[in-house]
């Protein structure tokens, strides 16, 4: 398991590939995002997931630079073309700026073949 | 018209800024509803990101918010030399001449690759501010200040 503390502008991040688990919860506005994500899009380089068991993503992003967005993108696009098995992406949105949260996830996930469910929160 | 200014600042633009600017926007405590303070820093993230990763000079960067009645400006400045700033006013004219800014950031997203700039924080700025994102330019010898000036209102 690989585990990142997050940071004004980072999120943390868990990639716990033996529990089929990634989790990222936080800000990410960081200038130079690919440094900071660059490991996962290694990761995803390769085969992901175990044949018996679902794949879970979950994201909890508050800020998010639209490089950032642009970045998870991407992140999703090579983990949607190099998962073999079954994957269940979740989103945790404040439903207070909802309409603006809910932009940010279509972004995030745009033509990535996968489909997200929305969990909402309200602080 | 009252101008009632929230922060200031002249000099080197970093990621500590940033996250300086994004607290002290949090602070604040006069918004009216919390979708304005949200626009606001989403709007601020993407300017300074730009002053950070594409200026040629981020040591002389200005940046200000304030509030005219209803309305907050943000202003910035940096430096840009000749080309830089052409690729970046061709794609501000882009996204001025767009008929749709969702196709607009449909299309950027689909060409976008993970190490390279795709400049959607501008789509983003002018999506977040409803047009209201001006640009402009004064000579300095062989530079060019870049400078925006972005307004979002306080209600819907």
């Amino acid at each position: 398991m690989k585990k990142i503390e997050s940071t004004p502008n980072s999120p943390e991040i868990v990639l716990d590939e033996e529990n089929n688990l990634l989790e990222m919860n936080g800000n990410s506005y960081l200038s130079n995002p690919i440094k900071f994500y660059q490991f996962l899009f290694d990761w995803a380089s390769e085969p992901i997931g175990n044949p018996n068991r679902t794949f879970k993503i979950s994201i909890k992003i508050d800020y998010c630079s639209s490089s950032s967005t642009q970045i998870l993108n991407n992140l999703l696009k090579l983990i949607g073309q190099n998962l073999k098995y079954k994957i269940e992406l979740v989103f945790f949105i404040d439903e207070e700026d909802k309409d603006d949260n809910l932009q940010k996830v279509n972004e995030i996930c745009f033509n990535t073949s996968l489909e997200p469910v929305i969990n909402y929160y309200n602080l | 018209m009252e101008k009632d200014v929230i922060l200031k600042y002249e000099g080197l633009a970093n990621d500590l800024l940033l996250i300086s600017i994004i607290n002290q926007l949090n602070s604040y405590e006069k918004y009216e509803m919390m979708s304005t303070k949200n626009k606001l820093v989403q709007i601020t993230i993407e300017l300074i990101n730009n002053m950070i990763s594409h200026s040629d000079s981020s040591e002389n960067c200005k940046f200000e918010i304030y509030k005219e009645n209803s309305k907050f400006i943000i202003e910035t400045q940096n430096y840009y030399e000749g080309k830089k700033f052409k690729i970046a006013k061709a794609k501000f004219d882009d996204v001025y001449n767009s008929g749709s800014i969702d196709i607009l950031i449909h299309d950027t997203l689909k060409k976008s690759l993970p190490n390279k700039s795709s400049h959607l924080g501008i789509i983003k700025i002018y999506e977040k501010t409803r047009g209201n994102f001006k640009i402009g330019t004064n000579i300095i010898d062989n530079k060019v200040i870049f400078k925006t000036k972005s307004a979002i209102y306080e209600k819907d």
